[in-house]
This record gives C-alpha cells, sequence and structure tokens, in this order.
C-alpha cells in the first residue's frame, strides 16, 4: 500500500467524488437531478462544506452542462462534469464540440441504459453511442478502478500530445450503487501527480487573443482538423500506457489499454470491459484451476480501440468470445466491441473463430451459469474449429 | 455459493425498513474485519412498503463474482409476512436464515427451514422498543444488523459499535441500542426450542 493511502469500504460513486475533491478542478458544472447520479450530489456536498474550493456551476440540463463545461474549459479551466445515460444522449452535439475544440474536460458516466422501453439499470448503449464523438472513452471493472481511472484520465486528456476530452466510464448500480473496497491515495500525491495544467491558449488571454469556436469558413479546413483529431487519439495510445505506469509508481496499481489473465497459455478466451470483467475472471481463474485452458482479457480502453495489441494478444487463441453489453441494430452483427474486434483481426494469417454474446442490456444479470454457458461453447468452437452461431444473446428470455 | 473465502447473504424487507442499509452497513463490519466486501440492492421500485432486497458479499479474496446471489448461504428476513417461495429461493441446504420474528411464530418457520439452521430475533418488538419508529413502522435495520453479525461470527459488540458511530444520520442513540440488543437477543431455533 502506498504511502499516506487509505483503505475504506464506499460505493463507486463516493469513489468518483473522493478523486473529483482531489482533483480539485477549477471548475464542475453538472445538473443536479436524475438521471445524474450521486456523484454530482456528494460533490456538491464537499464544495459546500468548503472541503473543495471547485466552483460548481449548478444547470438546468445536460446540454447546458456541457455547454458550462466547454466555455469554462476554453477559458484553460481544468474542468469536469458528470453524466449518465439520457443525461449522455442530451449532451450530443457538445459532446463533438468538447473534442473538436480540443478541450481536455473529464467526465465520468456512469453506465446506464436509454430509453425506451424506460430502464434504469447497467448498460453500455449509452458510452457506445458516443463512441464516434473524439472522446477517449475508459472502462473500469470496480470501484478502485473507477477512482483510478478519474485520476488518471485528467493527465491523459491534459497531454499536450493529446488535448482531448476524457470519459470515464462505471457501469450503473453494480459499481455506482454497490459498497466496495477501495484504496484512496493521499490527498497531496494526488495533487502531485495531476499537477497543474498549463493551457495553451485561454480565451481570456488579452495579451495573446485567440477566438474559439468559429465558423470553418464555406471551403475551410474542418477535413484537417478532424485528421488531426485522429492523430491526437493515436498519440493517446502511449500516453495512456505512460499514465498507467506512473500511477502505478504512486498507488502500485499499474494500467495499460487492457489487462491479460492466463493468455500465455490458454487455447480460448474471453474479451470483456466493464464490471462484468469480475464475475468472468473469477470463473476463469475457477476454470483454470481445473486445468481448463481458458484466458481473459479485460478491455480499459475502448477509444483509442486497442486494435493491434489486441489482435497479437489472441492471434495464438483457437477461439474466442467477445461479451458486449450494448448491441448496434445492425442486422446481426454484434456488438460493438465484437465489430472492432473482428475488425482489427482481418489483416492477420492466422486468426482465432470469434464468437459475439450480447449480454446484460438493461441490467439482465450477467450469473456465473450464464458465463459457464458461453465458456462451454467456447471450448467446443475451439475443439471442433466451427462456430455455431456468431452472434448470440446471453441471458435472453426465449 | 459459500466457501471459506466467499460468503453471500441475502436481505428480504419492504421499502423503508433498511434492508440495504443494514447490507451496507454489514459489508463495512466485514471490511472492518479484512474482508474485501460488496453490498448492493437488487435495484428495484424504492417505495415503501414494496418488497426490496439486498445483498452482502465478503471474501478474504479480491477475487469476487460481481453478478447477483443465487444461491445464498444466509438469507435475512425483515418482513416475515414476504412469500416463503421468495425468501426461501435458492438457500443453501446447509444454510442460515434470520428471521424477524416472535417466538409464537416458531413451529411454521421452523417447517420452512427445512432443516436448516434458523435464528429468530423478534425486532419489530425491539426497534419499538429503542424507540426505533416512523409512522408507526419499526425501522428494524439495526436490531437485524445486530442479529446478523453475531450469527456469522463476524465481529465482536465492539466492533459492530464502532462501525455504527457516525454512520447514521439520525437516531443514532435509538440505532445503536438498537444493534446491540439484536447481538444479544438473536436465538437459535433448534426442533422448536430455542437456545439462547
Amino acid at each position: 500500500m502506498a504511502a499516506g493511502s487509505k483503505i475504506v469500504a464506499i460505493v463507486g460513486t463516493d469513489a468518483v467524488s473522493e478523486a473529483m475533491r482531489q482533483i480539485n478542478p477549477d471548475l464542475v458544472a453538472a445538473y443536479p437531478i436524475t438521471p445524474q447520479t450521486a456523484i454530482v450530489e456528494t460533490y456538491s456536498q464537499m464544495v459546500a462544506d468548503g472541503l473543495v474550493k471547485s466552483h460548481m456551476v449548478a444547470v438546468e440540463s445536460e446540454h447546458s452542462a456541457m455547454s458550462a463545461a466547454i466555455g469554462a474549459a476554453a477559458t484553460g479551466a481544468r474542468v469536469m462534469t458528470c453524466t449518465s445515460s439520457q443525461g449522455l444522449a442530451l449532451m450530443w452535439e457538445l459532446l463533438y464540440i468538447a473534442s473538436g475544440l480540443r478541450l481536455p474536460i473529464v467526465m465520468p458516466n456512469v453506465n446506464r441504459a436509454l430509453s425506451a422501453p424506460i430502464n434504469i439499470h447497467c448498460d453500455h448503449g449509452d458510452s457506445m453511442g458516443a463512441r464516434d464523438a473524439g472522446w477517449i472513452q475508459l472502462f473500469s471493472e470496480n470501484a478502485q478502478e473507477a477512482y483510478d481511472n478519474t485520476i488518471q484520465a485528467v493527465r491523459i486528456a491534459e497531454d499536450p500530445g493529446i488535448l482531448l476530452p476524457v470519459m470515464v466510464l462505471l457501469d450503473g448500480f453494480i459499481i455506482s450503487h454497490s459498497i466496495d473496497r477501495v484504496e484512496l491515495l493521499d490527498d497531496e500525491v494526488v495533487a502531485n501527480f495531476v499537477g497543474e495544467f498549463k493551457p495553451a491558449y485561454s480565451l481570456l488571454d488579452v495579451n495573446n487573443p485567440v477566438s474559439v469556436g468559429n465558423f470553418d469558413g464555406l471551403y475551410g479546413y474542418y477535413f484537417e482538423f478532424k485528421r488531426q483529431q485522429e492523430e491526437a487519439m493515436l498519440n493517446s495510445f502511449g500516453v495512456i500506457k505512460e499514465v498507467g505506469a506512473e500511477f502505478g509508481k504512486i498507488s502500485g496499481r499499474s494500467y495499460s489499454l487492457f489487462e491479460t489473465i492466463g493468455m500465455e497459455d490458454a487455447e480460448f478466451a474471453i474479451v470483456v470491459l466493464g464490471s462484468a470483467a469480475g464475475t468472468v475472471r473469477h470463473e476463469v481463474e475457477t476454470m483454470r484451476a481445473k486445468g481448463i485452458p481458458i484466458g481473459m482479457i479485460k478491455l480499459r480502453a475502448f477509444r483509442p480501440f486497442p486494435a493491434r495489441e489486441l489482435a497479437e494478444a489472441i492471434s495464438r487463441m483457437k477461439a474466442v468470445a467477445v461479451f458486449d453489453r450494448s448491441n448496434t441494430f445492425a442486422g446481426n452483427m454484434g456488438g460493438p466491441v465484437f465489430i472492432e474486434l473482428r475488425s482489427s483481426l482481418y489483416d492477420l494469417e492466422k486468426k482465432p473463430l470469434l464468437v459475439n454474446y450480447v449480454y446484460g442490456l438493461g441490467g439482465r444479470d450477467l450469473s456465473i451459469e450464464l458465463i459457464n454457458k458461453a465458456a462451454a461453447e467456447l471450448a467446443e468452437a475451439a475443439r471442433s474449429g466451427q462456430v455455431k452461431q456468431s452472434i448470440n444473446y446471453l441471458g435472453l428470455r426465449e | 455459493m459459500y466457501t471459506e473465502d466467499l460468503v453471500e447473504i441475502r436481505i428480504h424487507g419492504r421499502g423503508g425498513q433498511g434492508a440495504v442499509l443494514a447490507a451496507t452497513l454489514a459489508a463495512e463490519v466485514a471490511f472492518r474485519r479484512g474482508f474485501y466486501p460488496q453490498a448492493f440492492p437488487f435495484f428495484g421500485a424504492e417505495r415503501r412498503g414494496a418488497p426490496v432486497a439486498a445483498f452482502l458479499r465478503y471474501s478474504k479474496s479480491f477475487l469476487m463474482p460481481r453478478c447477483r446471489i443465487y444461491e445464498p448461504f444466509c438469507v435475512v428476513v425483515f418482513d416475515a409476512a414476504l412469500p416463503k417461495e421468495v425468501i426461501m429461493e435458492g438457500l443453501k441446504k446447509e444454510g442460515v436464515l434470520l428471521v424477524n420474528a416472535s417466538e409464537d411464530v416458531l413451529p411454521a418457520w421452523s417447517g420452512i427451514a427445512a432443516g436448516r439452521k434458523l435464528h429468530i430475533i423478534d425486532a419489530s418488538h425491539i426497534a419499538a422498543d429503542c424507540g426505533l419508529l416512523s409512522s408507526g413502522m419499526p425501522l428494524v435495520s439495526s436490531v437485524m444488523l445486530g442479529a446478523l453479525v453475531r450469527i456469522l461470527r463476524l465481529a465482536s459488540l465492539q466492533v459492530l459499535e464502532e462501525t455504527l458511530k457516525g454512520k447514521i444520520p439520525q437516531f443514532e442513540r435509538e440505532n445503536l441500542e438498537g444493534a446491540r440488543r439484536g447481538y444479544k437477543e438473536v436465538k437459535e431455533v433448534v426442533k422448536d426450542a430455542i437456545f439462547r
């Protein structure tokens, strides 16, 4: 355990609020009621109690929350906001403005389902909808990772080679509302780690006047700006790993783009992100103890998508199952992680069989029984060299 | 699932009785005893009177599932009038049942427990005694928590009290008293006879 840190039992939203308090952003703009989560509720209390100096702006909608965050970030302030589900959906047009203006806003999003039907439970459909919005997206397995990711997100977003907004994703209820063991770092350690934000430009710097958010001209440089965003995303691969390694030095917990378990001697594997990784890991370890050659990859970065490294990590496998907690409605193409991973394998000479399990939509529980069912089918695919059905719905009532 | 490394508990109650709070505080007690805790509600309608469930899981290891609990080692019943099928679902044969009930319902509960270890505590009565009432409804959370901590041999009364202090915004003194009495007064039922 790192010096000065303390271990507590708290819910996921409180772990994120605590990270925000330690980051001490200049401004937090947030919509204070549903679909907002307890992250902002707790944080508002911290501001009111004088525990943190952030300027707290309670706005009238999530659209306004992101607008206020963008305006504040353009002045060179360190800015955060939080949202969930329909709130993220209402931010839609502003998400693209935040990334297009290259504003390093950090936003924890509690992953919950989008209507209709109305459903409040865990689902990755909300943030997957924003996957092409030019934001970096980091998934968390538990409250500890939500805390750790929030702190690292600041460094990643503000890196001069990146300057992109970062979404920290944590599963609704399963992480957000569950008591979990969390190791909190010392305030000063976090303050030193995130350091001071030194923006290259500020809207309020009268000596170096800039304008932000201009009209591109009828035939301007929009295309070039978008190409640069892609370049920033490319740069982020290295920075996410560097920041993750550096975070390991202060906490004992290192991070990369994804984590592998048992891949060195596995014959088949499961790729999964979010809290389901905890349950899958439990079963994978149980199966491995019985001599079943299964491994797993827990994906942390969905944007950028570490295609090359993931392809390399699974290339030796006979079969790989991808778990998706959202769907693309593309006509039996499967979930977003499956589509991306299948695309990543295209250029490989030797590639594993790939099978998709869409699970857990609208909070449908991913039980151990369901994981074992998928694992058994995966083992059979690896043995026979054939996939019975590429796209499967795990836990669907049929 | 129950191994020495992983204990899984399900709590049944009604909205307003504090089932979720009890799970949360029990997780905190487990945490203080060096376990990795998990506590989460069965996320349904959070209305007063509606049936609710909460889950509690603790382990010596970080390696824990994050799904719901289907085969609990222990089931805690805040309201004995809840449907028995729901209460008993998946409870391990070698499992434990803790029920908020008075001694006069023993024969019925002994039958329901079907050979499993049965503990009873008259939490509604004790809560009312301690002044833990809201609109006439007994707030049994702390009493049931005390009883649960005792039957799981999870912690001493002292650790339980230390955990509760500062955690309950209202009626702290009453809740501490409720937890103490739950801890001390929970009884194991053996063949319709009561052992203290």
